[in-house]
């Protein structure tokens, strides 16, 4: 996968968007995913996924070996807080190359931060999932669930061939599973999978996708 | 029964057990038992109780205990058992109630039986006297001369259990035997006979190259540790099964099939051909192989057939006919002629095995040195033939196809010409009659040339003059010059027959035209006279009246009665070629449309009629069949009464309509027959085709392509979801999953919440099925919020019955109450019978885990009541056994034990493996509460190796838990600890409310 497709490119923009307007759901009133409080917002956000993403990690969970669950550290992001995180990219890109022009700004920022609208997040059709035992132990997955460049090196890439075998069979388990349940991998970075937004639909070969940014509501 | 030698010394009165106290008073008692009503002298019961240095005070003691035995008797209501006697003491107990007694008499029995060849008897002697062992004999006492007693019996029981295999291998049993005899050969590897029969029954079933291993390793064994070379019989067995000698086969398969249809009724000519193939078939000790070849029409299938019959004599081992379609655009595949083949040449098969080499495998082994002979009909191909070849001589084998098959090694080969002239005129003239051709020889023997001297074609034609009575035989002539003339122009090939065909089509009636049209566009193999309604638009008695008329004038031939009692018409290849073109020339794409939507439209009617009568237990994607239509009562009745029987009389000519329908792009016909199908099928019916997933792939594989070809996605939602449901029921539950994870989006697109809450509930149960507790509630509840919408109590009781079966196993009581409660009220305003018993037996199981064992039992009595009216023998069988749980818990074994055993015969006769191994984990239960460890220890293990089969974890660590309880109370306590140690972590792993009980302080195993 050295040559894949950043969220950036615009032909995932181009990507069309056929709204099934399937609900958010709180995945901690479910208890079937366990859901890891690290990145919890006030409202909660963080635990929804679009129902369609809740049956399938479901059924996801189904096909990992016994004693391993799948756990939860980020589904839903509202637009406004994807608009600040892309924001706050450009900004530090800013400071580091002052002569960018937007546009470049804009690109630059757009390899480690999705842009808000083609943003899988703010669709509600994108986990950020990692594994743990029945007791709620994470596994070692060879780096951290958002470990990001620059900061960290290319161990958050999927296939990065530099951790240690254990890790690499425990994201084998982990993309077996996801695999087969339907979603797909954003290379790279191990942890990040969606189904239905628009990178889904590009990487799929979908005519469309089925979901677009979409809001909260309260309750579900 | 009231004085138990054969395992812990025991004495009974009733349901009361005496107490007998330590191991002295013990040993005192079995010394007395072991020579009932006989005087033991008090040296003899000192040396019983302290071996040959007893104190000095022991008269004394002894008089101590036999005090202390006689008070604990009595206590047990058991009065002058002990009688005193100047020089020792006797056991006043009557044979029959002594264990040891019985069991000795039983076995006399069997042996006797043994002897008279009676081995059903002798099986059910020895297996009763099996029965009443429950540990090792005497308890396992380790002193004095009594050691050697109850060595003695432990090793006489052992004898007598291979005496018991003995009479099972002389029934016919191998394969059943399997794991007993690999068991009891591990623990006893140097005794022979156990081994020469775990050879027996391993070659029995199909695997030779394990029989010789097992005896190489037996051999070893024998030289390792006894320096000595196996025994006769031993070695014997393995020459035997070096040669493949039939005695080692069970007597009980040899099944005499008689198969052929009648032989034709106005053969004539041949004689050559016939001699040839009478000599070759016939000759000792080869495996001949005959085909016949030739073009359609020269009378391949009537030499056949004549020629079969003629040898018949030959194959007293029977006579099997398979069609194979070959020239039809969906030949037999090898797998479903097998699965035909193999279930009716062996009854006592359950399903035929998976692979393709298992089928080949276990078919040349029942063929192996039988005299059969196999008519395989209508080949493509060498490939299709090939598999279908006996293994070994004996069996002769004759083919028919249009293709020469010259890859067939060593054959012999006939091939069919036209008929010389003088024999075609005879032919005609046997039709058309005698004195009409010896009037007209001229036109006759012209006729006979324009027939291309075919002998379909002459029978066509005579059979035209024989219904026209005053047709001068030169009138047909000319009509039929006229026929060959234009189709000389049209076509290459087949000419000869399809003027005959064509002429003859041009005479019929309009009505009569239009039905051979319609039955040529349906190309079934063959079909009922409801489906030429059906094509016709018509009622059942005009369409046999068109029929009779059509088999008249030999354009439709009779097949025969079929197993439901209808008579069921076939179209030669060549007729049918030609009725297809001719309705794809006369009719327009509505009509043909029209006629198929009718016949599947019955079909579609008729699988509702038979969901009607026995409703099956799933949530139907939609709620009717919109393109229903309705068939004659008569039909239906008969269809509804033996429903099994007309799927498998029916079941090409349903996966050929759903082909058709598919391939004319009717997507949303072949949608709603093929889940009308599948949900028949799966809906507790259990209907086993030859190869059922084959089938039932085959018709979603067909419907599926055509709704995807039109769009259809709520049709390809549809076949989803059945797809998902028949991996279901092949437990191969991760691929239902994935195909219901598709079926449920589709749905959701398409806003069908129905097919959505269908699948939902599906996708449930999956999860259910394999103990994703969480998982399976998630499914679940969402279903139940989507089905609230609905006005369908009976599909939102279903929801709500699973949903609390989860919550029970995740130990969350309340919430498994509310579930069941609802269902109850739900299944009981939808007035489903069934709904309810299954609730109540589901309460049932609530109220065992919550030690309310009055209560399970009140509920569970219900729920058998609802299924014995019903006359639901799977579910009776269920509900007998949680019934037998609930008196188990009261301890009432007694009124337990009988029950179960019935619940246990009727699950294997049904062979329901989940239901089996539940029952055989309760007699388990059952056979340790009453003391009987080696029989709970039995039923224990058989029930783990269904479980480990069906890769179902809860059920198998629930019985491993009751094996740890078994181990325990035979003394092996490491046993014990390892086996209930893999329980709690299975428990562990799924989340289940045991794991809480088990792991929590104060609560042992």
């Amino acid at each position: 996968m050295a040559q894949h497709v950043l969220l950036s490119d615009p032909r995932i923009a181009a990507m069309p968007v056929r709204e099934c307007d399937e609900p958010l759901i709180d995945l901690r009133g479910e208890q079937v995913i366990h859901v890891d409080p690290r990145l919890a917002d006030p409202a909660g956000a963080y635990a929804h996924v679009r129902l369609g993403v809740a049956d399938r990690l479901t059924g996801a969970q189904t096909q990992l070996p016994r004693g391993l669950r799948l756990l939860l550290v980020e589904g839903y992001r509202p637009y406004a807080l994807q608009e600040r995180y892309f924001a706050d990219w450009q900004a530090r890109m800013r400071r580091i190359h002052p002569d960018w022009t937007r546009e470049r700004l804009r690109a630059e920022a757009g390899k480690f931060v999705a842009p808000p609208e083609v943003a899988p997040h703010v669709a509600g059709g994108a986990v950020d999932v990692t594994l743990c035992t029945v007791d709620g132990t994470e596994l070692p997955m060879g780096a951290e669930v958002n470990a990001t460049p620059p900061e960290h090196g290319e161990e958050c890439y999927t296939d990065a061939p530099g951790i240690s075998a254990e890790a690499r069979s425990n994201r084998q388990i982990l993309i077996v599973a996801m695999t087969a349940t339907g979603f797909v991998n954003y290379p790279t970075e191990w942890w990040h999978w969606s189904y239905g937004d628009r990178y889904w639909a590009f990487a799929v070969g979908a005519p469309h996708a089925r979901y677009g940014p979409v809001a909260m509501l309260n309750g579900r | 029964m009231k004085f138990r030698l054969l395992g812990p010394v025991e004495a009974w009165n009733g349901g009361q057990q005496a107490k007998l106290g330590g191991a002295k008073p013990r040993a005192l008692l079995a010394a007395l038992l072991l020579d009932h009503r006989r005087i033991v002298p008090v040296e003899r019961l000192m040396e019983a109780i302290w071996g040959e240095s007893p104190p000095t005070t022991a008269r004394a003691v002894l008089q101590t205990y036999i005090a202390s035995l006689r008070r604990s008797l009595e206590s047990a209501g058991m009065t002058g058992v002990i009688v005193s006697h100047p020089v020792g003491y006797l056991a006043e107990v009557p044979a029959d109630e002594l264990d040891l007694r019985v069991f000795e008499r039983l076995v006399g029995e069997g042996r006797q039986a043994v002897r008279d060849r009676r081995h059903e008897e002798a099986r059910e002697s020895l297996r009763a006297a099996l029965a009443l062992w429950r540990g090792p004999a005497l308890g396992g006492i380790t002193d004095s001369f009594l050691r050697a007693e109850a060595m003695r019996l432990d090793e006489l029981r052992v004898t007598v259990i291979e005496e018991r295999i003995a009479a099972e291998l002389a029934l016919g049993q191998g394969e059943r035997l399997l794991d007993e005899l690999a068991e009891l050969v591990a623990l006893h590897p140097a005794r022979e006979r156990l081994r020469r029969d775990l050879m027996v029954a391993l070659y029995r079933a199909d695997r030779q190259a394990d029989a010789l291993a097992v005896y190489r390793e037996g051999r070893q064994v024998l030289i390792d540790e006894l320096g000595i070379e196996p025994g006769p019989e031993l070695r014997e067995a393995h020459e035997a099964i070096l040669r493949s000698d039939p005695a080692l086969l069970p007597p009980a398969r040899r099944r005499r099939l008689r198969q052929l249809p009648p032989p034709p009724a106005d053969f004539i000519g041949r004689e050559e051909e016939i001699a040839t193939l009478r000599a070759t078939l016939t000759l000792p000790e080869a495996m001949p192989i005959c085909v016949i070849s030739g073009a359609g029409g020269m009378g391949k299938s009537a030499l056949a057939l004549r020629v079969a019959h003629e040898v018949a004599e030959h194959f007293p081992d029977g006579q099997l006919h398979v069609e194979l379609r070959g020239t039809s655009d969906a030949p037999a595949g090898a797998e479903e002629v097998l699965g035909r083949l193999l279930r009716e040449l062996d009854p006592d098969l359950s399903r035929p095995p998976a692979t393709l080499e298992e089928r080949v495998g276990r078919y040349r082994t029942l063929l192996a040195n039988r005299r059969k002979l196999v008519v395989l009909e209508d080949a493509s191909a060498e490939a299709q033939v090939r598999p279908l070849l006996p293994g070994a001589p004996g069996c002769a084998v004759l083919v028919t196809s249009r293709n020469r098959l010259v890859g067939l090694a060593g054959a012999t080969f006939v091939e069919l010409g036209v008929l010389p002239s003088g024999t075609a005129i005879d032919l005609f003239a046997r039709i058309a009659g005698e004195h009409r051709v010896a009037a007209e020889h001229d036109a006759a023997s012209a006729i006979v040339k324009l027939c291309g001297r075919l002998p379909l074609a002459i029978r066509i034609a005579g059979a035209r003059l024989a219904s026209r009575r005053q047709w001068p035989l030169a009138r047909l002539l000319d009509r039929l010059a006229d026929e060959r003339r234009r189709l000389d122009e049209l076509t290459v090939g087949d000419q000869q027959v399809r003027a005959g065909i064509s002429l003859s089509y041009a005479l019929l009636p309009p009505e009569a035209r239009t039905a051979l049209r319609r039955l040529g566009l349906m190309g079934l193999p063959s079909f009922p006279a409801w489906v030429a309604a059906a094509a016709l638009e018509t009622d059942l008695d005009e369409a046999e009246r068109i029929l009779e008329h059509l088999v008249d004038v030999s354009l439709v031939d009779v097949e025969g009665d079929d197993p439901i009692g209808q008579l069921r018409y076939r179209l030669h290849d060549l007729i049918r070629l030609f009725a297809r073109e001719r309705a794809l020339a006369e009719d327009d794409t509505t009509a043909r449309a029209a006629a198929v939507s009718r016949v599947l439209g019955g079909w579609i009617w008729l699988v509702e009629r038979i969901n009607e009568s026995t409703p099956p237990y799933l949530i139907s994607v939609s709620a009717s069949y919109r393109l229903a239509r309705p068939v004659d009562d008569r039909v239906a009745r008969s269809v509804v009464a033996d429903p099994h029987a007309w799927f498998r009389c029916e079941q090409e000519a349903l996966i050929a309509g759903v082909e058709l329908a598919a391939g004319m792009n009717l997507d949303e016909l072949a949608v709603e027959l093929t889940a009308a199908l599948s949900c028949t099928a799966f809906g507790g019916h259990q209907y086993v085709f030859d190869d059922p997933f084959a089938s039932w792939h085959r018709t979603h594989e067909a419907a599926l392509s055509a709704a995807r070809r039109m769009d259809n996605a709520l049709g390809e939602a549809t076949l989803l979801a059945g797809l998902g449901q028949l991996h279901y029921e092949r437990d191969s539950f991760a691929e239902s999953r994935a195909h219901l994870s598709q079926a449920l989006s589709m749905f959701r697109a398409a806003k069908d919440t129905r097919g959505e809450a269908a699948a939902l509930a599906s996708l449930g149960a999956a999860c259910r099925e394999q103990g994703y507790l969480p998982e399976a509630l998630h499914f679940l509840d969402r279903a139940r919020e989507l089905l609230a919408d609905f006005d369908d109590a009976s599909a939102l009781g279903h929801v709500r019955r699973l949903a609390g079966t989860v919550r029970l196993e995740t130990g969350d009581y309340p919430g498994a109450w509310a579930d069941l409660e609802a269902a109850l009220a739900l299944f009981t305003a939808a007035g489903s019978r069934r709904g309810q018993g299954l609730t109540l037996r589901s309460m049932s199981l609530y109220h065992r885990a919550r030690g309310e064992a009055a209560r399970a039992e009140e509920v569970a009595r219900r729920a058998l009541a609802i299924f014995q009216t019903a006359d639901d023998r799977m579910m009776t069988a269920y509900c007998e056994r949680a019934l037998a749980k609930a008196l188990l818990r009261q301890g009432r074994f007694d009124e337990a034990r009988k029950p179960l055993q019935e619940a246990l015969a009727v699950l294997r006769t049904l062979q329901d493996s989940f239901g089996e191994a539940c029952t055989l984990r309760t007699l388990g239960e059952l056979h340790l509460a009453e003391g009987r460890l080696y029989q709970a220890k039995d039923c224990l293990e058989e029930s783990l190796r269904i479980w480990e089969r069906l890769r179902a974890a809860l059920f198998r660590a629930r019985t491993l838990r009751d094996l740890a309880r078994v181990h325990e109370a035979l003394g092996d306590v490491a046993t014990a600890e390892r086996t209930a140690a893999a329980a709690l972590e299975i428990f562990r792993l799924h989340g289940s409310r045991e794991y809480a009980e088990l792991s929590s302080p104060g609560l042992s195993l």
